[in-house]
């Protein structure tokens, strides 16, 4: 599935593609620029930001023991969006390293409120966890009220510029951003793959845990600084892209169980393959508007948000 | 096998364990009992550094804990908690497959001597017609028994034992006491011959009193008394230690009593003697 929705979906959009237009290659005719320069690049960030949100969603509920929590809910998504207001607010509009200065910026708000979340976790030892899902959600209110002190003194223009860059969005020219993304990928899914027995013992609790001989404290302290960092440079390229995170444990955890190793594979190919369709839908259906595919994955979630609360 | 000297632990500012010193020698069976609070389950859990900031020096065949890594003490001791909690998406054999953390690498898979481990552990505890099924769905007694067999899976020659028969009915309690013998019965593994070592911590008296050789009394912390079975029914001792009066019942052919609170008795309905508070009731049970 997640396969056919990389190959299939770069043909659909505003102009539906055949073959004959793709292989048209060297990138004379209109219908091959579209598909390599504009639809392939896309969908293939789309893949590898919803399988990276995907996996990090699945650390992020075994980590906390908590069905509903999912990577951005620690202030990660606050702080990049206080990164990118700052960036809009300051004008800035250069680029470091193949970064605009709106996904550096943003990148470096949401770690910097990581790094804060854990020093402010160490401070309470004896119950860290605790202590950083609470720490995370006085960071999230802390953060939107700088986002809201900036939209509130900056102009209309600035202000939707943030307000667009919140829903989310998959907009790219060209595999930069997508082959930029791609590391960050390998790296979730090496953490995955690499700690699935410890993820297991986590949902466990952590008595069990240490019992079983697992070195909890480090063990948490580097998952959470993995996934913060894997989330935030996603939330960097594509804006902060609503419950994929949430929804796509749950939904593979129906199909394949709660061991992580399969857990984690069936994260990486359906989390990828959910995005691209979302980006597909988000182009495509009010065409030649474009919806922020932020809308399309919040509309799809918040009905799956309620079923998850209220099935017995 | 393990040495304790001079264990403390305080929690938020209360001293909950207060220089504690026993030893346990290979192959035996000691159950430290005492009231509720008195200290018993936080032991334990220092012991295998589920509470990591304790005070005082653990040595494992003469080793000093401190120095282990946690997959190497997991390796020498395993833990069956006092419940399973609230544990659920696992089948059985799922989670007892857990128990061979200690042994494995990040990336490496489980091999053909873990499924044997597993099967053996599995048989052992006599979850064997449980592995398809999920943790969530089994009654008290069959999740004793699986947390028994993921103890087992991790192949340590110290078993820890927290409360093994609270929240159990009176089969379930049968149950595991005789898995619980057997188990102690059983060879150690790793090669080491000899049997299984055990240290249990409970309140329940009866169980203590029949599966161990060796109990410690805990009382607020501290170790107050410590002898074999039958040693402790000198008259007076049981009701200081509990601070509630005992009927003892004695069991032809054996040294140990069963205890029984006066206060479950119904003087109208029973036939028993009620004896002064602290006196042995010689009584066998028809």
């Amino acid at each position: 599935m997640s396969a056919a929705a990389v190959v299939i979906a770069p043909f659909v959009g505003a102009r539906a593609l055949s073959l004959a237009d793709v292989l048209a290659w060297g990138g004379k005719t209109g219908g091959a620029r579209i598909f390599w320069e504009l639809r392939l690049p896309r969908v293939l960030l789309a893949w590898f930001c919803g399988a990276t949100l995907g996996l990090c969603g699945m650390i992020f509920q075994a980590l906390f023991r908590n069905p509903l929590a999912e990577p951005t809910m620690l202030g990660v998504a606050s702080g990049a969006s206080f990164g990118a207001a700052f960036c809009i607010y300051m004008g800035w509009n250069v680029s470091l390293f193949g970064f605009s200065a709106m996904a550096a910026s943003s990148f470096v708000g949401a770690f910097a409120c990581v790094l804060a979340l854990q020093c402010a976790a160490g401070l309470r030892p004896d119950r860290e966890g605790a202590t950083l899902l609470l720490a995370g959600v006085a960071f999230n209110f802390f953060f939107s009220s700088l986002v809201m002190i900036l939209q509130y003194m900056g102009t209309y223009n600035d202000s939707f510029r943030l307000l667009r860059w919140t829903l989310g969005g998959i907009q790219v020219i060209g595999l930069g951003e997508a082959l930029r993304l791609a590391p960050v990928f390998v790296l979730a899914a090496a953490v995955s793959f690499a700690s699935a027995r410890e993820l297991d013992l986590l949902l466990c609790g952590p008595e069990m845990a240490v019992a079983r001989g697992m070195e909890l404290v480090r063990a948490r302290r580097v998952l959470f600084l993995a996934v913060s960092f894997c989330v935030a440079l996603s939330v960097a390229f594509c804006g902060p892209v609503a419950f994929v995170g949430l929804m796509v444990p749950h939904l593979c955890r129906l199909v394949v169980g709660s061991l992580h190793r399969n857990l984690a594979a069936a994260s990486i190919f359906f989390g990828g393959a959910f995005l691209v369709l979302c980006d597909t839908a988000s182009r495509t259906l009010w065409s030649p508007m474009e919806l922020p595919v932020g809308i399309i994955t919040s509309f799809l979630g918040a009905p799956f948000f309620l079923w998850l609360l209220l099935r017995k | 096998m393990l040495e304790v000297e001079g264990l403390c632990l305080s929690i938020g500012g209360r001293e909950i364990v207060k220089d504690v010193s026993f030893r346990v020698e290979r192959g035996e069976f000691l159950a430290v009992v005492g009231p509720n609070g008195a200290g018993k389950s936080s032991l334990l859990k220092c012991l295998n550094r589920v509470h990591p900031r304790w005070k005082g020096e653990v040595r494992l065949n003469s080793l000093p804990a401190r120095r282990l890594s946690q997959k190497a003490l997991a390796r020498q001791m395993s833990y069956v908690p006092q419940s399973a909690g609230d544990i659920a998406g696992f089948t059985v054999r799922q989670f007892v497959e857990q128990g061979r953390y200690p042994w494995k690498g990040a990336f490496e898979a489980e091999s053909a001597e873990d499924a044997r481990i597993v099967e053996e552990a599995l048989r052992l505890a006599k979850a064997e017609d449980l592995s398809g099924r999920f943790v969530e769905s089994l009654s008290g007694g069959e999740r004793q028994k699986v947390l028994i067999a993921t103890a087992l899976a991790q192949d340590a020659p110290l078993l820890l034992l927290d409360e093994p028969t609270a929240y159990l009915d009176y089969r379930s309690q049968a149950e595991v006491l005789e898995l619980i013998r057997s188990i102690h019965g059983a060879e150690a593994p790793g090669g080491s011959a000899g049997r299984r070592t055990v240290l249990a911590v409970t309140h329940d008296l009866n169980f203590a009193l029949q599966a161990a050789g060796r109990l410690i009394v805990l009382s607020e912390g501290r170790a107050v008394w410590t002898g074999k079975p039958g040693e402790l029914v000198e008259p007076g001792l049981l009701e200081r230690l509990f601070r509630t009066d005992f009927l003892r019942f004695e069991d032809a052919g054996s040294d140990v009593p069963f205890v029984v609170p006066a206060e479950f008795r119904n003087t109208k309905a029973s036939g028993l003697r009620p004896g002064p508070a602290g006196d042995a009731v010689p009584c066998t049970p028809k």
